[in-house]
């Protein structure tokens, strides 16, 4: 049986802080540390990622063109997951905004946090079209309740 | 004094009478501003004016070293012009524009204003070619619609952007087409552009060549990911998601 990690304060503290970044998030529509969707000094892109959840799992869908099916490197913990990609042919951008210069992206590599607690070693993944699918059961708490 | 909230500079001496005015703006998928900016690039049209407001966001859009507002008119030189941005207006800015747009259209004899937009559709990675929906402001325009062989877009509630200028329109009595593809609500769909462009060729029998924007779909996909970024945000704070509900009580 997997060994249960006790949280530290900090993690607790992580916690609190995501939740209301994320409630804030959903009430006014806006990321609280905006950054751009790239690393120049790491040659990486952020994918787009779409998450919701239903009643039963959390789904993650994930924008990945010019990535293979074969190079996609997927690990998921109970409250994150993690996506890392090569994109197939160098991605170039000439002399844009701050890099008046040209610039190469090599990867994709991001990290979601999830919703809700999942059970990893429950999850799927599809890929078709460039677009990764992940769904991730999730975790349940509590007993069933029979009804007479 | 009273602040001028809205101007159209640069088009005063452009005869747009009888024009069909192509819209492509942030909304589903990117599906308009993919598709106008894959049109502007294939007909080679000239870039002719531009819209100013003091409620659009403090944004200089520089190409090849030359400042440019951010939302811009295009023309063929015939009776084709394609309104095109690549930020994403704020809600109030929103109202502003699209009023503009529609008195502005109506006022200088515009034929149709065509909106090209997405239809966030949920299994659209099950679908190989995205069927095209269209709604129209008055009878005359549905009938185009049919003989185009455009789907009507039956029921339901259109919210953002788009809906706004064709609420505008239909009250500046200015005909209205929206043009909606089935598309990805989160990420740029240049498959859906290429259905919206391949509809436009049949109704206004323009030649547009979609091979191209499908051979770079991936090319814009990664290109567009930080303006789909901003537009899913704008969608989120506008209640986008009231599209995908169940309908109400209409009589």
């Amino acid at each position: 049986m997997a060994e249960r990690r006790r949280k530290s304060l900090f993690d607790i503290f992580e916690e609190i802080v995501g939740h209301i970044d994320r409630v804030i998030e959903e009430l006014v529509g806006i990321e609280i540390c905006e950054s751009p969707l790239c690393d120049v000094s790491k040659r990486e892109l952020k994918p787009l990622v779409h998450v919701y959840e239903t009643e039963d799992e959390v789904i993650v869908t994930i924008d990945l063109p010019y990535v293979r099916k074969e190079d996609i490197k997927l690990s998921a913990s109970e409250d994150t997951l993690k996506i890392e990609a090569p994109i197939r042919e160098r991605v170039k951008l000439s002399r844009w905004g701050p890099y008046q210069r040209e610039v190469e992206f090599e990867y994709f590599r991001r990290t979601i946090k999830l919703p809700s607690n999942v059970e990893p070693e429950r999850a799927k993944a599809k890929f078709k079209d460039g677009i990764l699918q992940v769904f991730l059961p999730k975790k349940i708490y509590g007993y069933r309740i029979a009804v007479e | 004094m009273e602040r001028e909230t809205f101007r159209i500079i640069g088009m005063e001496g452009v005869d747009v009478k009888g024009a069909k005015l192509l819209v492509g703006i942030p909304d589903v998928g990117l599906v308009g501003v993919i598709a106008t900016s894959h049109i502007v690039q294939s007909l080679k049209m000239k870039e002719l004016g531009h819209i100013d407001s003091d409620e659009v966001p403090p944004i200089v859009v520089i190409h090849e070293n030359e400042p440019k507002s951010p939302i811009r008119f295009y023309g063929d030189g015939g009776n084709l012009l394609v309104l095109t941005t690549e930020i994403v207006l704020p809600p109030t800015a929103i109202f502003t524009v699209s009023r503009g747009i529609a008195r502005w259209a109506k006022s200088q004899g515009v034929d149709l204003v065509i909106g090209l937009t997405g239809l966030a559709t949920p299994n659209r990675l099950e679908i190989e070619k995205p069927a095209v929906y269209g709604v129209a402001t008055n009878p005359e325009t549905r009938q185009i619609l049919g003989k185009a062989g455009i789907k009507p877009f039956e029921e339901g509630l259109l919210v953002g952007t788009y809906a706004t200028l064709l609420r505008e329109c239909l009250r500046a009595e200015q005909a209205n087409l929206t043009l909606l593809a089935e598309a990805h609500l989160q990420f740029p769909d240049p498959g859906a552009s290429a259905s919206i462009i391949e509809t436009l060729n049949s109704l206004l029998n323009l030649n547009v060549d979609v091979g191209e924007l499908l051979d770079k779909a991936e090319e814009i996909r990664v290109k567009a990911r930080e303006l789909m970024k901003r537009t899913q945000e704008q969608l989120r704070s506008l209640k986008k998601i009231q599209e995908q509900e169940l309908p109400g009580i209409y009589v």
